[in-house]
């Protein structure tokens, strides 16, 4: 049985330690980027991210913030990336590392969230706005809904 | 708030605060029609078990 831990970051995130976490398990420089980005922004109070930890290895990262669309809160997952080693593996036999990103923003945030405050939607925006990635978001989060609004690819998810 | 790849560049995204009619309706009715309180995604983590603690680097 692995042990598995999420850490929380608000900020003060040392960013080139934090990407030597995750050294060599990027696919490409957009990869990488992205994350660097998300991180800068969480070092602005802009997002928080939250971190998977498997027998202490960094494994995957995701972003939140709030966002409102018609009139309505709605979680924005700003961005969820899996190491490139860990992307295909099954954690505890049976869930991916990403199922369980967005199993504990399901599970632990967004109830934390209403108690004080209604959310509608959690959304997703693929960062290649592609169908071929549309679609994965699609299946790895079931239920979700697909809209594209000028141009732009979104996922929802009823909360 | 999100992130776009495009030309080579991250391009910070939000979503639009106004949807078209049609989106505005398609949305209503995935909203009207769909339960997800027995979403396979759910309990996952509480299944597991798993702390969550502050992070530091």
């Amino acid at each position: 049985m692995e042990n598995v831990k999420i850490l929380k970051f608000e900020k003060k995130v040392v960013i080139p330690a934090f990407l030597d976490f995750f050294q060599n398990q990027f696919e490409n420089d957009r990869e990488r980027e992205l994350l660097l980005n998300l991180l800068k922004d969480c070092n602005n109070k802009k997002n928080t991210i939250y971190v998977l930890e498997i027998d202490k290895i960094k494994v995957g990262v995701i972003g939140i913030t709030f966002e409102r669309v018609m009139d309505s809160p709605v979680l924005s997952i700003d961005y969820l990336f899996v190491a490139k080693d860990y992307r295909k593996k099954f954690i505890n036999k049976n869930y991916k590392a990403s199922q369980i990103l967005i199993s504990f923003i399901l599970d632990k945030i967004i109830p934390t969230i209403q108690e004080v405050a209604m959310i509608r939607y959690l959304a997703l925006y693929p960062d290649m706005q592609n169908e071929k990635l549309a679609n994965y978001y699609l299946n790895l989060i079931p239920q979700s809904f697909k809209i594209k609004e000028n141009k732009d690819i979104w996922i929802l998810f009823k909360l | 708030m999100a992130y776009k790849w495009e030309n080579g560049k991250v391009i910070r995204v939000s979503m639009p605060k106004k949807l078209s009619p049609e989106n505005e309706k398609a949305l209503e009715e995935y909203w009207q029609n769909t339960d997800t309180s027995k979403n396979p995604l759910r309990g996952i983590f509480k299944s597991l078990k798993i702390k969550v603690i502050d992070g530091k680097c």
